[in-house]
């Protein structure tokens, strides 16, 4: 085992005198046999769709790497029981982030509606926002998927307000364009959890909340600069531990809405109240650098494991319960400078990364730990990656006399695996957890 | 659009005046294997037609039938999970009122001769009323339901359509809620596949089932895996619920602790079990059979000693009940949430 992670270990840094060491152009999960699945309504079985799942290619110049994706996660997506008639669809798009993202020294640039980043398996990344907002004169939200249009001055929050429309991995499309406005872990896996989506349409998210340990990079903003989840050094220099990272934003004390944070005067919105409750509109919070660790921007300059030298990172951005906290990843504004970054063709001369190597060696860094539980089990034993899996991990329920009773795959860009074991007789059984060469054997018993 | 739907009501208004006729197109048959015995109930005096069964199934799926509107039918009764609630044990009712029992599952009603755990009504045409006037459950009154209906801006028009005039009365309600319920027929799981000699059980599956035959069949009588008789299962008295059962209908004493016994179909999807949910895996149920009966406890039980399984009879035998699963029934577009009916 040792040996094994030494030898890792040095191809690592064979690979690093290569000169491929940029996490924007090592992160991306790449597959090219894995397909996509999604639920429909009324069927807890999910159906396998023909589009790729994570990311097909990555290219890179000395200025920008190029993520060839489908946009598709590998956790199964929908259903989506809002109402929203859409689904998951193939994107085949191109993503453009630049190698050296730098600050804007100018005035900050707002986030967007639609796409402000990818997760690191092609998925978009949304604000906040959804379209929708208030209008004085129709005295109603208005706008987006609602119809009509709003004022545009108290626009309303899409994760609160559209909670009954994500599925289990806190997703869902804007005409067939899949994203996350938020952490993209499982809800059944929060601390609380305040959906029950997963009940009976189960998926895992991109990765799982750790509160021991650094949470893995899941993504880029379209400045460039790196998105981690929730939990990260307590310190900026790496030290002090790790802690949940807090968004610097909190809701306001206020009962009418007719000026914003800062005091200016603007277009009223509706008074607080159980239809539109404080923290239904992105302009009910305020942001005090005392209130968290992050920026306005929901960021900061820290160390990071990817990062040892330090860089600006945002934050997916979670309350103790691990529900999403607003600003949920990136904005309201963008720290770096802001480009549209999708790109239809690349007109440069670029290089394939291909990512078998090196995501052995980061896959041994991150992958060690499984939890299996319960244990003893009585029905069902669940496998539980912490962090984010980068490789298919095969999974193996066997027999001590080697008869393999149970077996899967844990999917790239997914992080749970459960084996029925209804009708497994009592006894000690071994699971096997095979990453490529690395085999991890545990002992599991079924007592019921 | 205005003119046309002028022009159609033109078409159909002489239709409707030769009255039952209209209906014999839209009469439906309930589909069930020609092994199964006859259902008890009796359609001539409510005969299936398609649209009454859909104006029952938006009826099932719409809080409108409780007090305060917040709770349907289909709170309890969850198409995917064969129409009961999997998440609690005790049913919950309007503000957060807390039952006394476990919902049951809604399957193959048409062959019930008697509802509710304590078979306290015979006839399914009526036996909405129980859970819409109880106060932990729906809390109404059924006048004020069919007001309320009568009111809505949709009813009137589908009572028309499904009875020839707008006239919301309880008994045309109860009627169409006894229609969708009834054809909840549940009869394509691998069970059923096997016995039709399409496919077989695997070995542990025939051990389960052979052992099922010998011990538990009886009472959970093949093909409907009930006798549709009440039986004391060796359970002891919830001492804070209280419930004796079929005693409280009947008042004689051979009833205390009878509860009805329920069908063993779609078993692997309607935990927690028992009337009152105590427990919440088929092994936690096995268990109970095989080393838990005491009839010290429960002198009334009709179990009077453990079965005695082995833990691999046991596990063979909850590997024959998840046969019993049919998911074709569980997730049948014509029984979810009616979307498309306007």
């Amino acid at each position: 085992m040792k040996k094994l992670l030494f030898t890792a270990a040095s191809l690592g840094l064979i690979l690093s005198v290569s000169g491929q060491t940029n996490p924007a152009i090592t992160s991306w999960l790449q597959n090219t046999t894995l397909y996509g699945s999604h639920y429909v309504s009324g069927n807890s079985t999910a159906i396998k769709d023909n589009v790729l799942a994570n990311v097909q290619k990555v290219q890179y110049s000395n200025d920008y790497v190029y993520i060839n994706t489908h946009g598709i996660p590998a956790y199964a997506t929908g259903p989506f029981l809002d109402g929203n008639p859409s689904l998951a669809s193939d994107q085949d798009v191109i993503f453009q982030i630049p190698l050296n993202p730098a600050k804007n020294t100018g005035t900050p640039t707002a986030s967007t509606a639609g796409n402000i980043g990818v997760f690191v398996n092609g998925v978009a990344l949304f604000d906040y926002r959804d379209g929708v907002s208030y209008s004085l004169s129709a005295a109603k939200d208005q706008g987006g998927p609602s119809g009509g249009r709003g004022d545009g001055v108290w626009n309303r929050d899409a994760v609160p307000a559209e909670m009954d429309g994500f599925d289990c991995s806190k997703g869902h499309p804007a005409m067939g364009n899949y994203h996350h406005h938020q952490n993209p872990s499982a809800f059944k896996l929060d601390q609380t959890v305040v959906s029950t989506i997963c009940n009976l349409y189960d998926a895992d998210g991109l990765y799982t909340m750790d509160s021991t340990k650094h949470s893995p990079l899941i993504g880029f903003a379209y400045d460039g600069f790196p998105i981690y989840g929730a939990y990260g050094h307590a310190n900026t220099d790496g030290t002090g531990g790790i802690t949940r990272i807090n968004s610097s934003y909190k809701l306001r004390n206020v009962t009418v809405r007719t000026h914003y944070a800062d005091g200016s005067d603007v277009t009223d919105g509706p008074a607080v109240n159980t239809t539109y409750p404080l923290g239904h509109y992105r302009e009910d919070y305020e942001y005090k650098s005392t209130n968290g660790h992050l920026d306005e921007h929901n960021g900061r300059f820290c160390i990071t494991p990817e990062y040892p030298n330090g860089i600006y990172a945002y934050f997916c951005t979670v309350d103790k319960e691990w529900n999403s906290a607003y600003p949920y990843a990136v904005g309201p504004t963008f720290y770096g400078n802001w480009a549209r970054r999708n790109v239809t063709s690349i007109s440069e001369t670029v290089e394939i990364y291909k990512s078998t190597t090196s995501v052995d060696y980061q896959g041994i860094q991150l992958n060690t730990n499984f939890s299996v539980f319960p244990n003893p089990a009585q029905d069902f034993v669940a496998v539980q990656a912490s962090g984010l899996v980068e490789n298919n991990i095969e999974l193996e329920l066997v027999t001590l006399k080697g008869e393999v009773v149970r077996s899967s795959t844990l999917k790239q860009g997914s992080t749970i695996w459960y084996i029925d074991t209804k009708t497994l007789y009592n006894g000690q059984y071994l699971l096997r957890i095979v990453q490529g060469a690395q085999v991890s054997v545990k002992k599991v018993i079924i007592q019921k | 659009m205005k003119n046309s739907i002028r022009i159609l009501s033109v078409l159909v208004f002489p239709l409707l005046l030769i009255g039952f006729s209209l209906s014999e197109t839209d009469k439906k048959v309930l589909q069930y294997p020609s092994s199964w015995p006859k259902p008890h109930y009796n359609f001539k005096d409510n005969p299936l037609s398609n649209i009454q069964v859909e104006l029952g199934r938006k009826l099932f799926y719409d809080p409108i039938l409780s007090a305060d509107n917040s709770i349907s039918c289909a709170n309890c009764h969850l198409s995917f999970t064969a129409f009961t609630h999997v998440d609690h044990a005790l049913s919950h009712g309007i503000n957060d009122s807390i039952g006394t029992r476990n919902s049951p599952v809604l399957i193959n009603l048409a062959w019930n001769k008697h509802f509710m755990w304590d078979g306290a009504i015979n006839n399914i045409e009526v036996q909405a009323l129980a859970p819409i006037s109880h106060p932990a459950e729906m809390g109404e009154e059924l006048n004020h339901v069919i007001r309320k209906l009568q009111k809505d801006n949709n009813y009137p028009h589908q009572f028309y359509k499904a009875f020839g005039d707008s006239l919301i009365t309880s008994q045309r309600m109860l009627k169409s809620m006894a229609q969708f319920q009834l054809t909840l027929v549940s009869a394509n799981s691998k069970y059923d596949k096997v016995k039709r000699g399409e496919i077989k059980f695997n070995e542990q599956e025939a051990n389960g089932y052979k052992l099922f035959t010998k011990l538990c069949n009886s009472c959970h009588t093949e093909p409907l895996f009930t006798n549709g008789g009440f039986a004391s299962n060796g359970l002891t008295i919830d001492t804070n619920l209280k419930d004796v059962g079929r005693f409280k209908i009947t008042r004689v004493n051979e009833d205390s602790l009878q509860f009805k016994i329920p069908t063993l179909r779609n078993i692997e999807f309607s935990q927690p079990y028992m009337h009152d949910g105590r427990m919440k895996s088929l092994s936690e149920v096995l268990r109970h059979y095989s080393s838990k009966i005491s009839t010290s406890k429960n002198p009334k039980s009709d179990i009077k000693t453990n079965l005695k399984l082995t833990d691999n009879d046991r596990i063979d035998l909850v590997a024959f009940m998840l046969t019993l699963t049919d998911k074709e029934f569980l997730f049948n577009p014509n029984y979810s949430y009616p979307r498309n009916i306007k």
